[in-house]
Formats: structure tokens, C-alpha cells, sequence
């Protein structure tokens, strides 16, 4: 994997990679990663998207809802706050977590 | 013209930190599409300035509420969400409760209260905190 991942406090920290974001298996190889590292709470770091697209939104949606399967719980962090903005209008439902910083990720995670 | 008319955006629509968690935005006067589009840009870039937890939006100035203004709200609130904060509408009168009701407008998934400090104890309580009287001692 290209993307970045440790745990700290016994939460997963992946900083994810664009070309993986992207890849039909990434739900399937972080599954697999958080199996490895032993831990069912997780942060994604998605800072790397300056450009936010409701498809971006499905995707989230989508990992949200695979880890959730495996009783994962995880939050998303580092959405751009002008592509929110845009994008916010073409949305209608997200089911996922979301947090300003991989801190307040972390934060929430522990409480 | 278009000074003027910054002047009476932030005259009208202030963003307040009122915690270090928690900001307030007392909406007065009319909300359109441009107004709100405005406001949403200000409230997400102090949220991420100040890494705000809380937005309390209260409405009460707010003289009438149809279903594009209560479109416009819902779409505050989902993009202070995609933030990752937690956003309260405060200030709900009777009358505009009985309209949001009749126009048949949806808040699921939006937390509302009756008065700005009931948002406020709500705020306080959705960060672990309450306000306790100091008694005095004789």
C-alpha cells in the first residue's frame, strides 16, 4: 500500500493516497491492514482531496459502511472546507463521521 | 455598492466565538442563496480557523421561513457536519416551528432548540461541560 498507516492509543491512523482512494480494492486492503494491526477504531486522512466531489462523498459512504461491517468504527478527517462548500449542494444523505483534524479524530475515538 | 453590501452582510450576519469551542451566528432579515452561500464559507473557515466543535445557528431575526430558507438551513448543517462539527438551530418560535411543520420541510438529523440558551446548555453539554452557580459561603 502507498498509503501511510500507524496506530497510536490503539487506533489506526491511515493517511490515504490519491491513486488508492481511487482503487476498487482499497476497502478490502485496509480491512486487511486493520486486521493486522489489531484495532476496530480507525481515522482516514483524507487531506490529500483539494477538490471534493459528491462521488468522493459515495466513496467515504462506502468505506464507512465496509468497515462498519466488520464492527470497525472510523472517522473521517481533513475535508477541504471550500469544496465542502460546493459539493454540499449535491449531496442529500453521508452516513460517515467526520472531524477537523486526525486529533479530534483521535480524540473522539477515545471518548 | 458592493462595499456596501459586504457592510451589510457582516453587519447582519456576525460570526461570534462565544467558547473555545463554540461559535454563534445570529442570522436577522431575509436569507437568500447568495447570503447563505456567504455565510456557509465564513462559518466552515472558522470552524477550521478555530477548530470549532460547536455551531450554534439562531434564527430568531429570521422574519419569514420557506421551504428555500429552510433548504438553505439544512444545507448549513450538513456542510458544518462534513466539518466535523455539531450544529444546533436555535431560536424557533411557535410561529416558524407551525410553518417549518405545514411546509412539510424535514429537519431529521438536525438538532433544534426553542431559545438560545437552552443551544447553549446543549453546546456546553455535547462538550462535557455545564455551567454550575457558585454558591457562597457566609
Amino acid at each position: 500500500m502507498n498509503s501511510s498507516i500507524f496506530k497510536l492509543d490503539g487506533i489506526c491512523v491511515v493517511t490515504i493516497s490519491e491513486d488508492e482512494f481511487y482503487d476498487d480494492d482499497i476497502g478490502m486492503n485496509l480491512l486487511q491492514s486493520f486486521k493486522e494491526y489489531r484495532s476496530n477504531k480507525v481515522v482516514i486522512d483524507i487531506s490529500f482531496l483539494k477538490f471534493l466531489q459528491s462521488a468522493d462523498i459515495t466513496r467515504m459512504d462506502y468505506l464507512s459502511k465496509l468497515f462498519g461491517l466488520n464492527n470497525i468504527k472510523s472517522i473521517f478527517c481533513g475535508l477541504n472546507e471550500r469544496s465542502i462548500c460546493t459539493v454540499v449542494h449535491f449531496i442529500d444523505n453521508f452516513s460517515f463521521k467526520t472531524a477537523i483534524s486526525v486529533d479530534a479524530a483521535i480524540d473522539d475515538l477515545k471518548n | 455598492m458592493q462595499a456596501q453590501n459586504d457592510m451589510t452582510f457582516n453587519i447582519s450576519i456576525p460570526v461570534l466565538e462565544i467558547s473555545d469551542y463554540a461559535i454563534l451566528v445570529p442570522m436577522i432579515g431575509m436569507l437568500d442563496s447568495s447570503r447563505t452561500q456567504k455565510l456557509m464559507e465564513e462559518i466552515l473557515m472558522t470552524i477550521k480557523r478555530n477548530s470549532v466543535k460547536v455551531v450554534i445557528i439562531d434564527i430568531l431575526g429570521i422574519v419569514t421561513i420557506d421551504s428555500a430558507v429552510a433548504a438553505h438551513l439544512i444545507k448549513v448543517t450538513k456542510a458544518t457536519k462534513l466539518m466535523g462539527a455539531d450544529a444546533i438551530i436555535s431560536g424557533i418560535s411557535p410561529v416558524i416551528a407551525q410553518t417549518i411543520v405545514n411546509l412539510g420541510v424535514i429537519l431529521e438529523g438536525v438538532v433544534t432548540t426553542g431559545n438560545l440558551k437552552d443551544a447553549i446548555k446543549l453546546a456546553d453539554k455535547k462538550m462535557g461541560m455545564s455551567l454550575v452557580e457558585i454558591v457562597k459561603q457566609s
